[in-house]
């Protein structure tokens, strides 16, 4: 078929009507994946003694409100890699929202009686944290489809960005039951988990979000 | 600035409420842009210059089917050319990956190739189809049309109601599926392949 032809036909087909903005998709992906998350995590764990309170003592805060930061500033990002030439906008506020959320894990006073040593914090963070991981899966799949409905020109990218949004998500419906609260061991344990979810959208990304 | 930046985000405008006309004329100026760029970079790449057209028309059904994704309130041109720009490299690694020689060519004589087996001893043909069978819903449809019933491109197109660049994609992406198919160890013992290397 000659070019002029396929533009011919091209133009000649109805304009889309309201598509599905990837900011729109994400948003729809991640805020219903969170009540999702959160009743999962109160039928398999149930919730802390102290959870009415609790998203307002130091670490609770880090675990909830660091998550939503977290969330919101990679979800931006992701959208803004799902339309061409965009550029990475937002990757600026994404990464202030990391550091901050990191900072605060590493400042916060210990709670605990004893700061553990650092071997002790690594392995009661792997042991206490890894149930992020699967959580995440749901709105990982959610949000690789929404963004699917964009356009990625650096698959990669967006799908770090997406996982980091999920493991957000994740971490603050995981902190309805979460047990740990020495700040030392939160800040390593979710920020490990939230590497591995990153990384884990990084690589699905490129195969995702062809298109 | 670019003149075109300007007079392409109006015109987009335009299109978006309904100007056929206006989107027309703004696909054919886009199809210059990308033509100029797609034989660039497929000549840098060392691959032949009767690909561009191909890549071209790939090109401007992706961009049409995401003109969602261009916001109005950012400039069109980096749009575009970030869009011309993943598409071709996304073409040029198919294009590699196939050697190449496979898709320089035309669609209608590659479909002979696959119709072949139909003088072939009926297990070949057997298990041409068999290969058939494993690939995606539209590139089934799209070889059964073309190699099986021997359905010209524009037949398909109309078919299996997509463009005819569409059909195009399918075949060539079918094809290097089938290739690599038909390298896999047969699925059940005792089928032949005619694969000898």
């Amino acid at each position: 078929m000659r070019t002029e032809d396929l533009i011919r036909r091209l133009a000649a087909e109805p304009a889309p009507q309201g598509r599905a903005t990837p900011e729109r998709g994400l948003a729809l992906a991640l805020g219903a994946a969170l009540p999702a998350l959160c009743l999962a995590v109160l039928s398999l764990y149930g919730a802390r003694a102290d959870i009415a309170g609790y998203p307002l003592t130091g670490v609770g805060a880090l675990k909830v409100f660091g998550g939503a930061l977290v969330a919101l500033a990679a979800a931006r990002l992701a959208a803004g890699l799902a339309r061409p030439g965009g550029g990475v906008r937002g990757l600026a506020p994404a990464l202030v929202a990391l550091g901050a959320v990191a900072a605060a894990g590493v400042l916060l006073p210990a709670t605990a009686p004893v700061a553990a040593p650092l071997g002790a914090a690594v392995s009661g963070a792997l042991h206490c944290v890894w149930p992020v991981l699967p959580l995440a899966a749901l709105p990982l799949a959610a949000s690789l489809a929404a963004l699917r409905a964009g356009a990625v020109t650096r698959p990669a990218a967006a799908g770090a960005a997406a996982g980091l949004a999920s493991g957000g998500i994740a971490a603050m419906a995981y902190a309805l039951w979460c047990p740990a609260d020495d700040p030392l061991l939160v800040a390593l344990g979710y920020g490990g988990a939230l590497s591995v979810i990153a990384a884990a959208g990084a690589a699905l990304g490129p195969r995702a979000l062809r298109w | 600035m670019d003149e075109r930046e300007d007079r392409w985000s109006a015109a987009m405008t335009t299109a978006r409420s309904g100007d056929a006309a206006a989107y027309e004329a703004l696909l054919g100026e886009i199809a210059e842009l990308i033509r100029g760029a797609a034989a660039r970079r497929l000549a840098a790449m060392g691959l032949g210059a009767e690909e561009v057209e191909d890549v071209v028309q790939e090109t401007l059904i992706a961009l049409h089917a995401k003109r969602h994704t261009w916001d109005p309130e950012r400039p069109i041109l980096p749009w575009v050319r970030a869009i011309a720009r993943h598409k071709t490299l996304d073409a040029a690694r198919r294009l590699i990956r196939g050697r190449g020689r496979l898709h320089a060519r035309p669609v209608e004589e590659l479909a002979e190739l696959i119709a072949a087996p139909e003088t072939a001893p009926a297990g070949a043909r057997r298990d041409a189809e068999a290969l058939v069978a494993r690939l995606p819903a539209r590139e089934r449809g799209v070889v059964a049309a073309l190699a099986f019933e021997g359905l010209s491109v524009a037949g398909a197109a109309a078919r299996l109601s997509i463009g005819e660049g569409a059909v195009r994609v399918a075949f060539h992406r079918a094809l290097a599926r089938l290739t690599r198919l038909a390298k896999e160890p047969p699925a059940a013992p005792g089928a032949t392949t005619e694969e000898t290397a």
